[in-house]
This record gives structure tokens, sequence and C-alpha cells, in this order.
């Protein structure tokens, strides 16, 4: 008997007029409920049609029309070309309860209000806050604590709310030609705006971190053309690609809350004008300046081939090189007046000139990768690759040997920029015997990194794996797999840990030896047409080990389960419902010391570890019930996600703490999230039709990084008002916050 | 996955580019059969709905000389259908659900073998076994494009990936749920010269940057790990910590910089409350002060202060 037919619509539809109302409710963080769109109240609009001809294809498509997330799409398509156009919003909502007392003048300057800077200089307010009356003073005992947590900053009463967000508008066109049957020539243009705002942190000291809105201005041109020809034998494909970044706000200038001019204690080099201790104590200068992303680009060229071969074997390949270049002018060593004069500038030389007005900084790529691919018998495959990618930083070095520590303090305690070179090779080869509806693949790979600017200057993988694969029948489908990873690196440099003020213990993580297992299970079983269960286990396991690793991470974990069931009974209902569990877990070590000489910096009773363990359980369920009476549809969807991590702070040093009365655990992380929508659609005549749609969030969070937590030790829940003055600090009250947000859709449709 | 939630009003309808199944253009004259070959027409006399179901998709769209339409129809797939419509019983055409995956395959990649197929041979997926027809239904697909076996990508790489798609659903996400990204927009899962599949570049960091291209650079200062790969401190499937990081700062930070004072201190509850070293620990942890942890082009950079 020939297959079951495939279902086709009832209605002939050729396009769709969808518009409607939107309204939305939320309680607390309502950018947080908004993030990626945007739920305003208002009419809704969705149009879509398409008209097919025997020559010719086309398609429109828009919705939100008018919102921040709105989309445009257009498709066309004949026998030779290819033209497709799509025009996407992306916001990113940050915040609608962000306050600061920053103005935004323009061109990346925030100043703040003169008088209010006049008054913290003279010590008749408080600005950022640890001692009122008296910035800036450390909070050293909780007894300042809570006075600076009584006393607002003057800059509270000054701070102006402003919503905290971000806009991409992407807009893209691609198009192909096929020349010939072989030959075709496809070209893309996509120009990306990024605008709005984004947290920025600006710091003056260690004690004087602010958070500001920075405002963002820029747009990236990407260009693709590529030419192809391809017959049953193979194919060739000479492609370029570039990519143009541009940033039309370069520079962030900011105001100093606690100075209205550069701190000048009158005195002479060394111990003057400037403080020595201004990197400390927040005696720095009137504003500082920082370099923003620089306008950079990229250029690729890159020859791609496939030949086949006889005996079911293939070779393809690519040789591919870029060029990365940014050029952008740099910012003097300082704007500080009581660094940029005479005195200073004698005894700190470095810094009466840059060495260098242009960042010249450029790296080349070459990449280049091969398959060999071949099945000589049904039984075998064997599958190789190899893999070379240089990564060239040609960038001069920079001499900064004397610098300027955070705009307040002239040092000698810099150094010259480093280039990190990377040239990895890799070479990986499989069998693969089938047996049956079976594969049992085993395979091997060699990973090696040489690198400049890192302790180990070569690191290098051993990757051993092994899979077993199902074909999917309708009964069982199976895939497991089990990898064996082992890393070790050579050409370790002590002096490159050391030199950096690092114990010589420590091992970065992203290079470290370790040893890495891995395994997974899926299984997906089909008993009977209507009915699909599958259940995925997956863990693994990295262990740092190498030697003389004593600091740094130590292991991490992960163990992960999933079940899912899907349930058609007939043509018109799906439903479905997930189950799954994730824990994490890592150890890391770490000593609280000076450094050498102090003996701290040996003394073992100063380590302390950190054991973090995540817990993630998430489940999700939906219903569909299409064709209810005459033409309606019904779609309900429920997501959870619930997660919890604690950080659990341990050894000698955590003891001592702990046995002096100054240490008090960090709570756990917390954040349980709840989504649910209801989409139902009738057609009351066969042209027009009614929607509803609800959708509810519930968002609970708990985060001791989230500033407005309260009380003896802070950890009572977050409140939803953000506090700007938090202890040395002037923040945007950006943060984690809960929310409950509720949107409903009335929609008419109509179709034609 | 609970794809459905996902569409919302928005989506609710399929895209212009699957609307129009039952109103596909008018069939031209098929092409003159070959020896064995038996037309699309004569398919259809049985299998009801194919052809129309066929008509509405890139397969069917005759007027390209590429398409199997412009070829010999459903036998350009399936083969000859000469001797199984004189007997259905006995000779079947090529059935894809009961071929080896390298046969199944090798049909497919006859056509789909240039732009971003061209390196599914030796790929991951090609390597596990995996099926064209596993993922891609060319008779009832249920996404708007690609004829993908489910709704939408995320609700078909569940089936495999589920700690992974899992991950989209953690607090701090990219815009996938929301609709404004999907899997391909970083992944080609047909084959790709970086690791992991992804679409662009040759390395992590120059796939991640060609959306974030602000961080690109190259600067004057440049934090190792950032020039290596973004994924030693991201996650961009999603994560519980902010900025999508795989641990929470401070700690994300202290597991490479014990160096001395501030970097290694034990950042606990007593700090947080009652200490301006507390700053180390809110808001944005380590990042409160070193900003441009990304790279720096302030001559002042090298500790990305600035």
């Amino acid at each position: 008997d020939p297959p079951t037919k495939p279902a086709l619509p009832t209605t002939p539809q050729n396009g769709l007029f969808d518009v409607g109302y939107r309204g939305t409710s939320t309680d607390g963080d309502a950018a947080r409920y908004e993030r990626y769109r945007d739920l305003r109240d208002g009419a809704t609009t969705l149009f879509s049609t398409v008209k097919n001809t025997d020559t010719y294809r086309f398609s429109a498509f828009a919705s939100n029309m008018g919102y921040h997330d709105q989309r445009y799409q257009v498709g066309y398509f004949n026998a030779k070309t290819t033209f497709n156009f799509m025009w996407d919003s992306i916001p990113t909502n940050f915040s609608y309860l962000t306050t600061t007392p920053w103005t935004d003048t323009g061109g990346g300057v925030l100043t703040l209000d003169d008088n209010a800077q006049k008054a913290v200089q003279a010590k008749t307010a408080v600005g950022v806050p640890c001692a009122p009356g008296a910035p800036p003073a450390a909070c050293g005992n909780p007894a300042q604590a809570q006075l600076a947590k009584d006393n607002r900053s003057i800059y509270v009463g000054l701070a102006k709310p402003f919503d905290m967000q971000m806009r991409r508008d992407a807009a893209s066109v691609d198009m192909s030609y096929a020349a010939t049957k072989a030959l075709g020539i496809n070209v893309g243009f996509t120009s990306t705006a990024k605008t709005g705002q984004q947290p920025w942190a600006a710091s003056f000291a260690f004690n004087n971190v602010n958070e500001l809105p920075l405002p963002l201005d820029q747009r990236t041109n990407e260009i693709t053309a590529g030419l192809e020809w391809a017959n049953q034998k193979g194919m060739v494909r000479v492609a370029y690609d570039g990519s143009f970044f541009n940033n039309n706000i370069q520079t962030l200038t900011w105001d100093n809350p606690l100075f209205f001019t550069d701190f000048n204690n009158g005195l002479a080099p060394p111990t003057g004008p400037f403080d020595p201790s201004g990197y400390s104590n927040g005696n720095g200068p009137a504003r500082g300046q920082m370099a923003l992303s620089p306008n950079n680009q990229l250029n690729a060229v890159g020859i791609t081939g496939l030949y086949k071969m006889p005996s079911h074997t293939t070779i393809n390949g690519i040789v591919r090189f870029t060029d990365m270049t940014s050029n952008a002018t740099l910012l003097p060593w300082s704007t500080n007046s009581s660094i940029n004069n005479p005195a200073v500038l004698a005894a700190f030389p470095g810094l009466k000139a840059l060495p260098r007005s242009t960042a010249e900084a450029e790296v080349k790529g070459m990449n280049a990768m091969f398959n060999f691919n071949s099945r000589p018998t049904k039984l075998l495959g064997l599958q190789a690759r190899y893999r070379y990618n240089k990564h060239d930083n040609l960038t001069p070095h920079f001499d900064a040997e004397e610098y300027v520590r955070f705009d307040a303090v002239p040092e000698e305690t810099g150094g010259e920029t480093e280039q990190f070179d990377v040239t990895n090779q890799t070479f990986d080869a499989t069998a693969t015997l089938s047996v049956a509806a079976m594969a049992l693949r085993v395979g091997y790979g060699y990973d090696s990194f040489d690198r400049t600017g890192r302790s180990f200057s070569n690191m290098s993988d051993n990757k051993f794996r092994m899979s077993v694969d199902t074909l999917r029948t309708q009964y069982v489908t199976l895939r497991a797999g089990y990898d064996y990873i082992q890393r070790k690196g050579s050409g370790f440099s002590q002096s490159a840990i050391e030199d950096g003020g690092a114990q010589p213990g420590l091992r970065f993580y992203d290079e470290a030896d370790r040893n890495t297992n891995k395994a997974s299970v899926i299984v997906i079983l089909s008993p009977i047409d209507i009915l699909n269960f599958s259940a995925t286990v997956a863990t693994g396991r990295e262990e740092y080990k190498g030697e003389g690793h004593e600091f740094g991470l130590l292991t991490a974990d992960v163990n992960d389960y999933t079940f899912n069931l899907d349930l058609t009974p007939n043509d018109y209902l799906d439903f479905g419902v997930t189950y799954g569990r994730s824990d994490f877990s890592s150890l890391q070590k770490s000593r609280n010391a000076n450094p050498p000489p102090d003996p701290t910096w040996t003394d073992p009773t100063r380590d302390w570890t950190l054991d973090n363990g995540e817990t993630v359980n998430n489940a999700s369920a939906y219903l569909d019930v299409q064709r209810i009476g005459k033409d309606g549809n019904l779609r309900l969807g429920w997501d959870f996600s619930d997660a919890s991590n604690a950080y659990t702070l341990g050894g000698p040093r955590t003891a001592s703490l702990a046995a002096a009365g100054q240490f008090v655990p960090l709570p756990d992380v917390t954040n349980q999230w709840n989504r649910f929508t209801v989409d139902y659609k009738v057609f009351l005549a066969k042209n027009v039709g009614l929607g509803l749609g609800y959708w509810y969030e519930k968002f609970e969070v708990s985060d001791f990084n989230t500033i407005d937590t309260n009380g003896p030790v802070g950890f009572a829940a977050p409140t939803g008002t953000p506090r700007i003055d938090w202890l040395g600090g002037l923040m945007t009250g950006y943060g984690n916050r809960p929310y409950t947000g509720q949107t409903v859709f009335v929609r008419l449709l109509y179709r034609f | 996955y609970s794809a459905p939630s996902d569409q919302g009003p928005v989506l609710a309808v399929a895209p212009a580019a699957n609307v129009s199944i039952s109103q596909a253009a008018p069939a031209q004259a098929p092409p003159a059969p070959q020896a064995g070959y038996i037309g699309t027409e004569a398919c259809a006399t049985c299998h009801e709905n194919y052809d129309k179901n066929i008509e509405a998709t890139k397969h069917g769209f005759k007027a390209n000389e590429r398409t199997p339409a412009a070829q010999q129809g459903c036998e350009t797939c399936h083969g000859p259908g000469e001797a199984h419509a004189a007997d259905p019983v006995k000779v079947k055409p090529k059935q894809f659900n009961k071929l080896s995956t390298a046969e199944a395959n090798a049909t497919c990649t006859t056509c789909h073998d240039r732009a971003k197929h061209a390196l599914w041979e030796g790929s991951q997926h090609d390597q596990r076994n995996v099926q064209c027809i596993s993922c891609h239904s060319v008779h009832s697909g249920k996404s708007p494009k690609a004829m993908l076996k489910a709704a939408n990508e995320p609700a078909l790489c569940v089936t495999c990936h589920a700690p992974i798609v899992k991950k989209l659903n953690r607090f701090n996400h990219m815009p996938v749920r929301e609709g404004k990204m999907q899997c391909s927009s970083c992944h080609n899962t047909h084959g790709s010269t970086n690791v992991k599949l992804l679409k662009n570049g040759t390395t992590v960091d120059e796939a991640c940057t060609t959306c974030h291209a602000e961080k690109r650079g190259p600067y004057l200062w440049e934090h190792a790990p950032v020039s290596n790969s973004c994924v030693t401190c991201h996650d961009p499937h999603g994560s519980n910590n902010d900025r999508m990081l795989v641990a929470k700062s401070p700690f994300l930070c202290q597991r490479c910089h014990v160096t001395s004072r501030h970097p290694p201190t034990v950042y606990d509850g007593y700090l947080l409350n009652n200490s301006s070293n507390g700053n180390k620990i809110y808001g944005k942890g380590c990042v409160n002060c070193h900003q441009q942890i990304h790279g720096s082009n302030h001559p002042n950079g090298q500790m990305f202060l600035r």
C-alpha cells in the first residue's frame, strides 16, 4: 500500500493579515521580562504573503511593525536568480529601574553636576560613600559600613531615571545567480547598527567604582562574495569575506564624582602633586578617559574544494587567509594636570609622548583543512582530517613601562604589550564499522597548539573516542559515545607565571595539563507510531593535575539527565513533556597573600578553596490541538527552570577568618523561571478569524551580586528598589531582579 | 523542548515561504520520461498529495534546472518507478528510511554538494551516522524553512543535544527562545571549517566576533584567553551567571588570578557588606574596574582598567 498521504491545509491560503491589540502588565523588573523583545501596549501586526508562478516565486513577511523587535523579509527566486532581504531589529532591554547622575553631553562625554562635585571635593557633602563627609575613606569595619549605608550620596538626589536599552538593527541582502547548471555566483551584504546604552564600569580607584550608561553608536558592514562551480565529480568555490566595524564613539570621558579639579597636593615628585596612593584611596583626576572599541576590519579570501572519487571516496578542503587590522588613534597617557606638568614629566620621561600615535594592530591568519572520507565497503568507513590554523599577531610592541594607573598615578610598574600567537594543528582519524543497523566508531585525534606569551609554549591534546550509533528504526535509536582527552603542556616557563605576580603553583586552566572523560547515551524509543520517548544521560569530568599544579581550577564535573515524552494520537493532537536536571560542580584553590618577601606568600595557612555546586532542574510541556470545531487551533506551552548555585569557601584561610569573626558564608544564588503561554486561533468564516493569546512569566532571583541586598550582612531578598550608592560605588541600579509579566493579545485574522 | 510555546502570536503562522501549499504553480509539462521512468503524475495516482506537497517547495520549482522537478520528478530521488508501478508489492522504489546512511545521504548530496553542504563528507554529523532524513522531511517538514522535522531548530536539535538546548532556558541566554536567533545562526550542521561546526570563520573567536565585532580588535593590550577562545569564559548557549559566564564573577577570574592582594582574597559575605572591597564582588565584580577585559587600546590598558 502507498504510505499515508501527507495532510494538506483545508483552506487555500496565499497570505495572512494579522492585526490586533497587545496589552502588557509587569510587576518588578519589566525590562528583564522584555529582555530581547518589545511588548509595549498597542497594536500588533503580522503580514505574510506568497506568490507562486511557473517562472518565479515571491514571499514577503513582516511582524511587529514599528516596534523595537520588528522584522521584514522579502524573498524571490526564479530559474536563475535568488534574492533575499531581511531587516531585523533585536532590542536588549537591560533595565527600566536604572538611574544615573551622569549626563550624556554627546560624543562619549558624561558629566556630573559641577556644584555636587565641588561640594564632595570640599568634603561638605558625601560623594561615593564610605564615611559621610569624608570621602574617600575605607569602610574598614561594620560600623563604618553601616554609617555609609545610612547616609546617602549627594548624587542620589541628582540621579535621573532612564531606560537602559540597546538595539541592533540589521539589514541584509543576499543574491545568487546560477550562470549555468554548474556555475553559480553569490553575493551578500549585511549592515548592522548597534545603538543605545549599555552598563559600563568606569572606576577611578579601588574604592571608587562607577557604573555608567555607555552611549553606543556602532555599525558593522559585512560583504561576502563567492564564485562556485560544481558537477557530479566535484566542486570549487572561491570566496571573499569582509567585515568592517566602525565605532562613532571611540572615547569615553567621564567626570569623577569625588573631584571637580584634579587632585593636587602641591608637592613635587615623587610624592606629588598627584597622590601616589590615588589609585587606591580615590585621590584622582577630575575626569577619566577610556579607549572604547576601535574601528577594525577583517578581510578573508579562501578556496574550498570537493572531489569525488571511486569507491565512495571524497576529499574536501579549504585554504583561507585572513587579515585583521585596527589602527585607531591612541589616547594620550593622561589628561590629568597633576601629571601633565614639566616636573612630573621630567620624573617620568616615558610619559612625555606616546611611542606611536596609532595602534598599528594587525593579525594575519592562515587556515587550512582537508578531509578524506571513504567508504570502500558497506561495512567500513574511514575518515581523516588535518586542520591548520595560524594566528600571527604582527602588532608592534608598545612600551608602557611608565604608565598612568586609573588616570591618577604615574608609575614605573607597567610593561610592554604582548602578542599572543597561536598555531594550531589537528590530525584526526576515525574508522567506522557498520554492522546491521549499527555503526561502531573508533577515533583518535591529536591537537597541537604552539603559542607565544603563555606559560606553556606548546599544548597538545591526545583524544580517543568511541561511539555506537544506530539508524533510526521504528522502535529504537541508540547513540552512545565516550571521549577521553589528555592534555599535556610542554615548554613551561615558570617565569611567565611569576612575572605576572602569580603563585608559582598556579596553572591557567585553559592550558593546564588535564584529563577529560566524557560519556553520553541517548535512547529514543518509538514502540508505536504515536509515541516517542527519549532519554539522554551525559556525564563529564575534567581533572587538572599536572606537575606542580597547586592553584587555580582543580576539577570540574557535570552530570546531565533529560527525559522526554511526545504523544501524537492523531493528526490533530500533539502533546509533549520534558524533564531534565543538570549538576555542575567545580573545585578551585587559591592563597590569600601579599607578594614576596612577605611571609604570607609561602604560608599554606593562607590557602582557601571554593567548592561551587550548581543544580538546574528544568521542565517543559506543550499541547497542540488543531481543528477544534471547524477550524480552530489551540497551543499551550509551559517552561520551567529552577537553578541553585552554592559557593562553599573552605581551607585554612577561611577557617582563620571565621575564628576572627570576619567570615560570613555566601548564600546560594538561586533563580526560578516559569513561562506559560496560550495561543488560540479560530476561523469564524472562510477568510476571517479571531486570535487570542496569553503569556505569563514569573521570575524569581536571589543573587548577592545584586546591589540592593540589605541587612546586617546583607542577604535579604532583592527588594526591586535599586540602591545606586553602595559601599565605594556609584552604580546605575542594573542588577538581577524578579518580575512577573503578563501579556494578552486579541487579534483579527484575514487570510487570502 | 516546548517548541510551540516559543511561537506565540508573532510566529503563529508559518512565514510566507511555506504558506501556499495548495496554491502551487500550475503544472508545467513534465520532462519526457527516460527508460524505466514513469513520471510524477503516474506516481501521484497512488501517492496522493505527495506531488502537490513537493510542488510548493524548492524541490518542486520546475523552472530551475537544478531541481528534481526539472529532472525526473519523484524518480530523481526515488529512482525509476516503472517496475514498481508494474508490481507495487514486490518491487519498491528507493525508500530512504530503509537505506543505509551512506546510501541515503549519497542521494541527497548528489545535488546538495555545494555552498553550505560542501563539507558534509567527514563532518561530525556524517561521522556519527546522522542521515539527512534524521533532520529533514522533504514531504512533510514542520518548519517554515529547510523542511525540518520539528517546528523550529531548537526543537529539532534537542533530540540529540538536550544538555545544550536546555541551557537556552537559563537566566542569561541568547535571544533564541525569543525567536531572534536559532541554532543555525552560529552553526552549520552540514559541515564547517571551524570547530564545533561553527558557521563562520576558522576559530571560535572569529565566529563570535561576526556579531560582536566590537570585541574583535586586534587590540594594543590583549587578554590571553580572549585571543584564544571566547568560550574559556562564556557559555554561548546560556548560563545562570551574568553575561553568560561559565562561572560567577569574581570566582571565574580567581580560577587564574592567584597573584597577590586583591585577586586571591576570600570574597565572602563579610567583605560584601562591610568593606569597600565589597565592590570586587557586587555588580560586575572584577569587571567593576577591569572593564576592558576583552582588550584595550589605551596606552595605560595593561590591566584593562582603561
